[in-house]
């Protein structure tokens, strides 16, 4: 397999998010829980990066411990390293804290409860405007949440800034979140799971409509996902994480083309079984899911920056 | 109709029902047990037809419904009946020393909001450090504590030992009173532009009020404490963190306006206790409230004082209540919305 | 089947400072009020008569807290009016609880018209002080322990109602009571067989803190005069007494105080440590 030297396939550009052997462990009643086993990837400038596995994979794990969330928290041990850009900021709170909402921006599952229900939408917005441009006045953060807003083809959007979050259907509340992530052009979108929360159509359209304005605005993606369906459609690269350790690693045209891993195939396998209420988990654990990471070739992390 | 409008409207008749209910347990409270009124009011000396002539009078020696149609419809002209201990009607009495009281209940119900809420918010923001620790030992304490010993302590460290503050009273005795238009003292002393008056009212207040608000603001501190930290843990706070609002701004506004809602929704019942334990305070600080009214009335057995002091101060809570309820509507614009609770 | 000393429950407790705080109070303060005989050092004070020569004496080593104005031990009296209080806690939650869970299943359980009456009921009860509730009902009996009991009991139950009605609605949406009404069980078993179990271990926790709250209430009520009457040792009457004395006799009133808030405290951290470690269980 290949070895740890630079990308091979012209890959020249900047790594945005590289996350280098990160692990995680809860210290709990009966000793540590091991939650990451050391988990490497990277995102490139423009690059669309899915990060697939089932929930309990750590997955949604790893998008909290890039934007410093965990960390805030009381957890037992963190190891590895975080670079944004080339700013190692695991352990950095202050650089995790300064990048939030502005350089690195995040889209929640479930984005009815993610808006607070006793704020207007348009005090939620202007709050996010301000981390990009803290100066920014009232009515230039309302042109710029109304042009936000009608980016994600919301036609009203002053009716949508003067409302609560249980005024708007799931799926408006979904598209205005997409809007608030992209509303200070992020270097890094992470977004995890957006959408499976709602019904197939609606968050098909969600989908493509975020597909549609991070090619618009440029950003880099963490996509997380437990459907492997869905990224098919949208992701460069894949990653496959299988509880806390990263299994395979392929372009989306290699992982589909030819499933080496035997997680990947199960979930493969998985696909077809989607419905609309309940995402399924694979269908058995077994012992072959442990074994070690598969690279396909072309895809391999990049050495470690030298500072 | 808005819907604020609608849930005021709501409140107003639910509160009727209530104050209905409590004059009819009243009622039949003072009617079922043992022993005549007529007699216990007119005193063992009497003669039978003195008491009588009272029975008829009062409607005594009629069923027990026909009765309490009598003092509802002696209530709809806003008459409570007459106290045997005063002599007078207890409109009067009641209209003379529920100013002292409401003062005192204000006060503290104020100092408990605006100490007890940041106890508790600080508490939840720094949880797990030591001034969390020691935020919520206070609390404990102060819940844990009667509101009489409050008044007994601080009473014997800052007016006994200290002397900082007035040892009873509600203003000096050589003090010229300022004239009562309201009963309120300090709207008084506030009208009349008599300043000394009003700093010597407020000097009289502060230890009483203190005494009286420490168990509420324990019990706010500890609330507000526990729906913030729950409030910490909603996904609109990960999201507000996400996008790195700042820390002391998710603080006192974010997390803290949702978290505000149970709060004050409690806060609300707690009133109550305020409203009972003022009887506590008042007898520690001779507090011309109604508490010592309302235990000689008690101890004279005088029937209609005691059902008409405890419908007056039920009224107050209930006012109180929905004065929260919309309190609550303001901060939850849900209830707002919906109209009714949630 | 598992040891209680396993389950996380019982781990989170034992692991709480304060919980176990709070169960070293209650202990200290139940074991003295189960042997005060052996424990009292002057038994006899616990009457009317004290030693005429030992008046307002202060703490000492043969008076541990002090005297009071007849010469009583106010350690002995302070220990018997422990008894005096747990046994009305006891009583007045044995009565107030049944009758309020019963009203709270009922109102929760059967249909909104019930539910209606039965919590107005409730508001027309919590709309009213406790202590103002309690003092006027003990007003038209004649002020004594026993009547101080019976009135705190008829304003304690709708608390008891007020949350078994809120577990019950939550409990009614539950899979195994609709399984046990689809089976045709009857009222009583779907009520106390299904859903009363799982509200019980809320109903202990909130039984536990309101032994404290009992006791605070009785107190209150005896501080103004219209609970247990003299020579009954009682906390809230001894402050009241001692507080004509202030501040020269300053123990006869800070000592029952401190008494209050030591048993009032042991009952509520208790109460809040099994409210944590029921928690963690779930």
């Amino acid at each position: 397999m290949s070895v740890a030297s630079a990308g091979v396939v012209g890959k020249d550009s900047a790594v945005v998010l590289g996350v280098r052997n990160l692990r995680l462990s809860f210290s709990a009643l009966r000793g540590p829980v091991e939650v990451l086993h050391g988990v490497s990837l990277h995102v490139r400038r423009g690059e669309k990066v899915a990060l697939v596995g089932e929930s309990g994979s750590g997955k949604s794990t790893i998008a909290r411990l890039v934007l410093g969330l965990l960390q805030d928290e009381e957890v037992a041990a963190i190891g590895g390293s975080v670079r944004l850009g080339s700013r190692e900021i695991l352990g950095d709170q202050t650089a995790i804290r300064a990048a939030r909402g502005d350089r690195v921006a995040m889209i929640f599952q479930d984005a009815v409860s993610a808006f607070n229900p006793t704020f207007l939408i348009g005090d939620q917005f202007r709050e996010v405007l301000r981390r990009g441009d803290p100066k920014i006045s009232n009515s230039e953060a309302l042109r710029r949440a109304r042009a936000a807003l009608a980016d994600v083809y919301l036609h009203e959007p002053d009716r949508v800034l003067g409302s609560y979050v249980f005024q708007l259907s799931g799926g408006m509340s979904q598209r205005v979140m997409i809007a608030l992530a992209l509303a200070n052009d992020p270097e890094l979108l992470i977004a995890d799971e957006p959408g499976s929360s709602l019904d197939v159509t609606v968050q098909a359209r969600t989908l493509h409509l975020m597909n549609e304005l991070i090619g618009r605005h440029g950003a880099s993606v963490l996509f997380i996902s437990h459907n492997l369906g869905v990224v098919r459609e949208f992701a460069d690269r894949v990653y496959v994480i299988y509880r806390g350790r990263i299994v395979e690693h392929a372009t989306a045209a290699q992982l589909f083309a030819d499933p080496r891993h035997p997680y990947t195939r199960a979930l493969l396998a998985a696909i077809p079984k989607l419905d609309r209420t309940r995402l399924p988990d694979t269908p058995e654990t077994s012992p072959s899911f442990a074994d070690p990471l598969i690279e396909h070739a072309g895809c391999s992390e990049p050495p470690p920056a030298s500072a | 109709m808005s819907p604020l409008l609608k849930t005021l409207i709501h409140r107003l008749i639910a509160s009727l029902v209530v104050l209905a209910g409590v004059s009819m347990l009243m009622f039949l409270i003072a009617r079922v047990i043992p022993g005549d009124p007529a007699r216990i009011a007119l005193g063992p000396n009497a003669t039978e037809a003195q008491v009588q002539a009272l029975r008829h009078e009062r409607h005594l020696d009629e069923p027990i419904p026909v009765q309490y149609w009598e003092y509802i419809r002696e209530l709809a002209h806003g008459n409570l009946g007459n106290s045997l201990y005063s002599n007078r009607p207890v409109r009067v009495d009641i209209a003379q020393y529920l100013p002292a009281t409401l003062e005192l209940v204000f006060t503290a119900g104020l100092m408990m909001t605006l100490i007890g809420i940041p106890v508790g918010v600080l508490s939840a923001r720094y949880r797990g450090r030591w001034g969390d620790h020691i935020g919520r030992i206070a609390s404990i304490m102060g819940v844990s504590t009667p509101a009489f010993v409050w008044g007994v302590i601080l009473q014997l460290v800052f007016a006994y030992l200290w002397r900082l503050f007035p040892i009873e009273g509600r203003l000096t005795a050589t003090l010229p009173a300022p004239p009562s238009m309201t009963g309120f003292v300090l709207i008084d002393a506030a009208l009349a532009g008599d300043g000394r008056a009003l700093v010597d009212a407020l000097h009289h207040l502060v230890l009483p009020a203190l005494a009286l608000a420490m168990a509420g603001i324990g019990q706010t501190a500890r609330l507000t404490r526990a729906s913030m930290v729950e409030t910490y843990r909603k996904p609109f706070i990960e999201m507000a963190n996400a996008y790195g609002f700042p820390e002391s701004r998710i603080a006192n506004r974010y997390a803290f306006r949702p978290a505000l809602v149970p709060v004050l929704t409690i806060l609300g019942l707690d009133l109550a206790a305020l409203l009972g334990n003022a009887f506590l305070v008042e007898s520690v600080f001779g507090w011309p409230g109604l508490s010592r009214y309302g235990v000689e009335v008690i101890l004279h057995k005088d029937l209609d004082a005691i059902v008409g002091t405890v419908l007056i101060i039920a009224t107050a809570f209930l006012v109180a209540n929905i004065a929260v309820d919309l309190l609550v509507a303001l901060v939850n614009p849900r209830i707002r919305f919906a109209g009714g609770r949630s | 089947m598992t040891f209680i000393s396993e389950s996380p429950g019982w781990r989170a407790f034992r692991r709480n400072p304060t919980a176990l705080t709070g169960l070293a109070l209650v202990t200290l303060v139940v074991c003295a009020a189960l042997f005060a005989d052996l424990i009292a050092p002057y038994p006899s004070h616990a009457g009317p008569v004290g030693d005429f020569t030992a008046m307002s004496a202060q703490p000492s080593g043969q008076y541990l807290l002090g005297t009071d104005t007849i010469g009583r031990d106010l350690f002995t009296r302070i220990i018997y009016a422990y008894r005096l209080s747990l046994e009305m806690a006891i009583v007045v939650l044995a009565i107030a609880t049944p009758i309020g869970v019963v009203v709270g299943l009922l109102a929760g359980y059967l249909g909104p018209a019930w539910s209606y009456a039965l919590m107005r009921l409730t508001d027309v009860f919590l709309s009213i002080p406790p202590l103002v509730l309690a003092m006027s009902i003990t007003g038209f009996l004649e002020p004594s322990a026993i009547h101080g009991m019976m009135a705190i009991t008829a304003m304690w139950w709708p608390w008891y109602a007020r949350l078994t009605y809120n577990l019950t609605r939550a409990e009614k949406q539950e899979g195994y009571v609709l399984a046990a009404e689809t089976v045709g069980a009857s009222l009583p078993h779907i009520l106390f067989r299904e859903i009363l179990p799982n509200c019980m271990p809320a109903i202990l926790t909130k039984m536990t803190i309101d032994v404290g709250f009992v006791i605070l209430i009785a107190s209150s009520m005896s501080f103004l005069g219209l609970g247990a009457q003299a020579p009954t040792p009682d906390l809230g009457s001894m402050v009241a007494d001692g507080a004509k004395y202030m501040p020269d006799s300053w123990w006869l009133t800070v000592f029952p105080a401190l008494a209050i808030l030591i048993v009032v405290m042991g009952f509520n951290l208790l109460g809040d440590g099994l409210r944590e470690a029921a928690d963690v269980r779930r």
